[in-house]
C-alpha cells in the first residue's frame, strides 16, 4: 500500500503542531469530502487539508485534520473503481476490511508510511485496542526535526457505509 | 474501505486518545460504486 501523500502530511502536520492541549471533550465539526462524500467529524478550529493522491490505478481521497499537538489523516482507499482496494460491493470490501484487521503484518505494514525508519528511535510497534477496537499503535523518537521529539500514533482499518441512497 | 491515521505528540498522546476515538467512529464512507 501507497501511503506517501498521507505520510507527507503527517509528518507536516506534526512539524507544524504548536503547544499541547487537551482535547478529548473538544466539539467537533462534520467535513465532508468532494466529489465523493464521505464524512469524517474533526475538532473545531483544526486546521484542514484535502487531497487526492494518485496511486498505481485511480486516487485516494485524503482529507488530514491538524490542531495542537495532534493529527489525523483519512484515507478513503476504494471508491474508485480501478483503485487496488476497490471491490464490487458492500460484502467484498467488508471481507477485505476483516482480513486486513486480523492480520498482524498487514497491520504493521499501515505503520510503515510514517517516513523511513533511519530518522526513528526507540520504536515500538503493537496491535492494540483504541476505544475497544483493534489498531496498530507506534511509539518513537523522531530526530528528524530540529527539535527532536516523541510521538505516539494509532492506525486502523475499517469499513464504514452509508445508509443513505 | 478507508485507513485512519491519528497521532499526538509523546506527551499528550494519552489525552487524545478518547478524542481519536470519536473521530474514528464518526467516519462515514459513501456505498462502493458497482462495477461497470
Amino acid at each position: 500500500m501507497r501511503l506517501s501523500l498521507a505520510a507527507a502530511l503527517f509528518s507536516a502536520a506534526l512539524a507544524f503542531a504548536p503547544g499541547a492541549s487537551a482535547q478529548g471533550a473538544a466539539p467537533l465539526a462534520t467535513i465532508v469530502g468532494s466529489p465523493l462524500p464521505y464524512r469524517i467529524d474533526l475538532p473545531k478550529g483544526w486546521e484542514i487539508v484535502r487531497e487526492s493522491e494518485v496511486v498505481e490505478h485511480g486516487k485516494n481521497h485524503v482529507v488530514a485534520g491538524r490542531g495542537g499537538p495532534a493529527a489525523v489523516v483519512l484515507l478513503a482507499t476504494d471508491l474508485l473503481e480501478g483503485t487496488p482496494f476497490h471491490g464490487p460491493g458492500a460484502e467484498e470490501r467488508r471481507k477485505l476490511t476483516d482480513m486486513l484487521l486480523g492480520s498482524d503484518s498487514a497491520m504493521y505494514e499501515f505503520l510503515n508510511g510514517h517516513g523511513p525508519d533511519a530518522h526513528l528511535s526507540e520504536v515500538v510497534r503493537e496491535i492494540r485496542s483504541l476505544g475497544g477496537q483493534r489498531a496498530a499503535y507506534m511509539k518513537a523518537h523522531d530526530e528528524s526535526e530540529d527539535e527532536p521529539h516523541w510521538f505516539e500514533m494509532h492506525v486502523t482499518v475499517r469499513t464504514e457505509s452509508c445508509t443513505c441512497s | 474501505m478507508y485507513v485512519l491515521m491519528m497521532t499526538a505528540d509523546g506527551d499528550s498522546y494519552a489525552a487524545h486518545e478518547s478524542l481519536f476515538a470519536r473521530i474514528r467512529d464518526s467516519v462515514v464512507l459513501p456505498p462502493t460504486p458497482a462495477p461497470r
